[in-house]
């Protein structure tokens, strides 16, 4: 088999020459890309002024453009997603099943409503559109704009979906994006960008859309790349490593819009496990959000805080929920949720020490790194729950839900709540500690793009918000009129 | 004598069988040694099987009654986390009742013996437990915040020292003769004095292999590592890495000590003085060196600067490692070294807690393993056994056949190449290649502090410690 081939899109144009090989990520596959010392000078948007165009589009019209890409993308009739999904197969950390259906949820990503959704709720469509209008109490009359900027989108490879939700963000804020691809991930976006060439070569949205690969720390390449000249943002999201370098490069002109790497949790209350019916519905839901995706998601379950107490009659009914939510992990649909592609051997030896500490810890299966539930015996989770990973979770028992404080840091986004009422509790508490996200227990691996994201409202970030101030004699006070006193 | 009663004397203490010589050692045909290895793995499955209780859970999990070779002892190893698989809250909280309780299920020593009821601290755990048993619980520098505690024994620690003498001797080149043990040499340990760590307790191994006494050991910190210090150090990384810093309490046994942290600060500085100060008295004498990278640079650079080169002459030893200390180690510190001492080269070891060996660098840059420690190589994505032929790269995992109330079978974290086949360098033992890395590391996931930074981390917590005194945690 030949080697595998990602060229680079620079808006609108298609770029295969000078190829170099690229190693997968962990000794994963091989693949071709440009070499990024030849394309890096043609990668920024010279001209700002050529961001003009974009103007010239309706808001509406850049969504009809989504939708019609939304319809392009179908997996049956594309051939560029088609063989974007083939060699994803192995860059990818999830299994084929999850992945193939990842690949059939654009069409959702980028439906009418959803698009709409996307600028709406965030911004307002009207502060894209044109010049908003208020009158202040000093007097003056402003009129406000959101307007697009130049950006770098360095995206993350745990699902193709980052992809394509950058794409359309770009899109809809009139912004001219560069997107680096991921290691993990390099060809989705390029089979976007190369669909939107084929389907309107000379649209704007078409021509504000670079997609390339280069590794992550090649210094020189970045260096030239990542300067106020070429680029007003840089929205990252990412590891930690990933994340810490690119933070180098800040400086002033030149803005980091950081979707952190993040760890999420589960709280389920009491009233959980007064009855059997009601625990099993929970299982069903924890097991949903440790599961799906195989917990590649920063979103993923991984520490779950039960209310049940640290009695012996609190324990023996955590165990039982333990092994009501492996035995429910294990029945997900393939398309959700497989035996992971590989295990971290670091987590499998961790696992299989705390077999050896009964008096502390219970492992409910696990044995064919298939995933696994640990039951803590303390309200305490395990010491590497950071390295929590392949349908892993820690289940925690708490005498009291005052104590989930001590679980919740500045790295903790989702927090999946068990029963609904609980969140009422928690959602003017936790957040103090570093929680930024509260959703109905088995919903934590949805998303909805138009809603903040860690904390931040990404959109409101992407864009430049311009200001014209009227500011009539007669009602604003004139500096050079005013009196000394 | 039978090859099992002759087996059974080398692993009950290797180095007087090998008469104190680690050529010796590593002279033994392989495949008489591996006979030798299968019996001890035998005898010592036989003996522990049922007596330490998680061995016996994995025994019984695989129905493992006997031993029929030693592919099969790979079977039956623990992953090092074992040694650290208790929750940490019980070291900060100090429920010295449940982790008495945890360690008992490595060993087979009764330590319901030890009283641990008033314990402030691990260094008071450890300690109640070596009054009341015949162990000498070692703990590891920490890695991501929790410590290992392996459950060694006072006699296997006798081993140990002695086989550090036995590899420091060989490495440069001095046979192991009885009496070379007994004439003092002038030693230098810029670590600390004491401790239970494998660093706080190389001091005492320079002792009883060189020093002869305390009266000629000279040490940078005149103050034992402490294992609650070691263990602060651990979550301070910890937190760091993780965002919870502004979590991190101090225990009270630690606060109370804060006045001594600043005296041990204050003195160090005065200590590199008095060290290089007793140094230069010695020129053309025999002096052992040993400790942090950063001290001994330190040391070498101001006797460069005054005019001493070439100060002990070639029988001297100088041993080093550990961290750079905030990576201000010049690039030439080796040469620096080099030229100050008059050493011929400076000791590089591969060794870890939880096995019974340090192994020096032969000729051919390999490190060799002994034949009382049983090398695998296990297959990182199956955890199973490569075939112990030929050279295999695979998780470093061994058997040491010295411990008796522990069960010797370790996984280890590090990844290296095994080398089955004959070593240039004559040894006939089993060899590991020298590029050694740690699998988190591969993973980008590290934070392990290594044995020889230990004694970095140990000193820049109690900076740590020191500042919090006039900061404002209380």
């Amino acid at each position: 088999m030949s080697m595998m081939i990602a060229p680079c899109a620079i808006r609108g144009r298609l770029i295969s020459d000078d190829l170099v090989i690229f190693g997968g990520r962990g000794g994963a596959a091989q693949f071709q890309s440009p070499d990024p010392t030849k394309i890096v000078s043609r990668l920024p948007l010279r001209d700002p002024g050529d961001m003009r165009s974009l103007y010239a589009l309706k808001i509406e019209e850049i969504i009809d453009y989504l939708v019609e890409l939304g319809k392009a993308l179908d997996l049956s009739k594309n051939e560029f997603m088609q063989e974007a999904l083939e060699h994803s197969y192995a860059m990818t950390d999830l299994t084929p099943p999850i992945l193939k259906w990842q690949y059939s949820l654009t069409s959702h990503y980028l439906s009418r409503e959803t698009v709409r959704d996307f600028i709406e709720v965030p911004i307002g469509i009207r502060f894209v559109e044109g010049w908003q209008k208020a009158t202040l109490s000093d007097g003056r009359v402003v009129s406000i704009r959101a307007m697009g900027a130049r950006a770098l989108h360095i995206v993350a490879g745990n699902s193709p979906i980052t992809s394509i939700i950058s794409v359309a963000r770009n899109a809809l804020t009139r912004s001219d994006a560069i997107i680096k691809s991921p290691s993990n991930d390099p060809f989705t976006a390029l089979a976007v960008a190369r669909s939107m060439i084929k389907m309107a070569p000379d649209h704007p949205v078409t021509k504000h859309l670079s997609v390339a690969y280069w590794k992550g720390g090649t210094e020189e390449f970045e260096q030239q790349l990542y300067q106020p000249k070429n680029l007003e943002k840089i929205i990252a999201w990412g590891g930690m490593a990933s994340m810490k370098h690119v933070s180098r490069y800040i400086q002033p002109g030149l803005e980091l819009i950081s979707l952190d790497p993040k760890r999420s949790a589960t709280i389920i209350g009491r009233e959980t496990f007064r009855d059997e019916e009601t625990m099993r519905d929970a299982a069903l839901r924890a097991a949903t959000d440790v599961g799906a995706s195989n917990q590649t998601g920063c979103s993923s379950a991984r520490v779950i805080l039960a209310e049940c107490g640290t009695s012996e009659e609190g324990l023996a009914t955590l165990t039982r929920f333990g092994q009501m939510i492996y035995d429910a992990m294990m029945k997900l649909p393939g398309r959700l949720s497989t035996k992971p592609k590989s295990i971290d051997p670091e987590l499998r030896n961790d696992i299989q020490a705390l077999r050896s500490t009964p008096d502390f810890y219970q492992v409910i299966g696990g044995r064919e790194d298939e995933g696994a539930i640990i039951v803590s015996k303390l309200d305490e989770a395990v010491d590497f729950y950071p390295r929590l990973s392949g349908r892993v979770a820690n289940l925690v028992p708490l005498d009291d839900l005052a104590d989930a404080t001590r679980f919740v840091t500045a790295h903790t986004q989702t927090i999946g709540v068990y029963p609904e009422s609980l969140k009422l509790k928690l959602r003017d508490e936790l957040p103090l500690y570093g929680a930024q996200r509260f959703v109905t227990l088995g919903y934590a691996m949805t998303a909805n793009p138009g809603l903040p994201q860690d904390a931040i409202e990404p959109m409101r970030r992407m864009v430049k918000w311009i200001v014209d101030e009227n500011c009539p004699v007669e009602a604003c006070a004139p500096l050079w009129k005013l009196d000394a006193a | 004598m039978s090859l099992a009663a002759e087996a059974l004397r080398m692993a009950d203490d290797p180095p007087k069988f090998f008469d104190y010589s680690n050529r010796r050692a590593h002279q033994v045909p392989r495949e008489y040694a591996e006979e030798m290895q299968l019996a001890v793995l035998q005898q010592r499955f036989a003996q522990l099987r049922d007596r330490v209780a998680v061995l016996k859970a994995a025994a019984d999990e695989q129905g493992i009654g006997h031993l029929d070779n030693l592919d099969e002892g790979a079977n039956l190893v623990f992953p090092d986390s074992v040694y650290k698989s208790y929750p940490v809250s019980l070291l900060e909280k100090n429920r010295f009742d449940q982790m008495t309780k945890w360690l008992g299920r490595l060993t087979s020593t009764d330590v319901s013996k030890a009283d641990v009821r008033g314990c402030t601290g691990i260094d008071s755990w450890l300690e109640a437990l070596e009054a009341a048993t015949d162990m000498q619980v070692v703990n590891s520098s920490g890695t991501s915040g929790a410590m290992t505690f392996l459950p060694r024994t006072r006699k296997d620690y006798r081993i140990v020292s002695d086989i550090f003498g036995m590899t420091s001797r060989d490495f440069n080149g001095i046979e192991s003769l009885p009496d070379l043990r007994r004439e003092p040499w002038h030693s230098f340990y810029l670590g600390f004095r004491g401790g239970r760590s494998h660093a706080g307790r190389a001091a005492s191994w320079v002792v009883d292999n060189f020093a002869g006494s305390k009266d000629f050991l000279h040490t940078l910190y005149d103050m034992d590592m402490s294992s609650d210090v070691m263990f602060t150090a651990a979550r301070l990384r910890r937190a760091q890495a993780r965002g919870e810093l502004d979590r991190l309490e101090i225990s009270p046994t630690l606060k109370a000590r804060q006045g001594e942290f600043e005296a041990i600060q204050q003195s160090t500085a005065q200590a590199m003085h008095r060290i290089f100060d007793r140094l230069i008295t010695l020129k053309g004498q025999k002096v052992y060196i040993a400790g942090m990278t950063a001290s001994l640079t330190e040391l070498s650079r101001r006797g460069l600067e005054r005019g001493y080169r070439q100060m002990f002459g070639p029988s001297s030893i100088v041993q080093c490692g550990g961290g750079s200390k905030g990576g201000n180690l010049p690039e030439n510190w080796e040469e620096l070294v080099l030229e100050f001492t008059g050493a011929r080269r400076i000791g590089q070891y591969y060794g870890m807690t939880e096995v019974t060996m340090i192994t020096a660098k032969c000729s051919e840059n390999h490190y060799h393993v002994p034949p009382w420690i049983v090398p695998y190589a296990l297959d990182p994505a199956t955890g199973r056994s490569l075939p112990r032929t030929g050279t295999q790269t695979g998780r470093a995992t061994f058997f040491d056949l010295v411990p008796q109330t522990y069960w010797g079978g370790v996984a280890t974290g590090d990844e290296v190449t095994v080398d089955w086949r004959p070593c240039a360098c004559g040894r006939t033992t089993v060899h590991i290649h020298p590029a050694i890395r740690r699998f988190s590391e591969k993973t980008g996931a590290d934070d392990k502090i290594t044995c020889a930074a230990a004694e970095d981390a140990h000193a820049a917590a109690i900076d740590f410690l020191a500042a919090t005194r006039s900061g404002a945690r209380t």
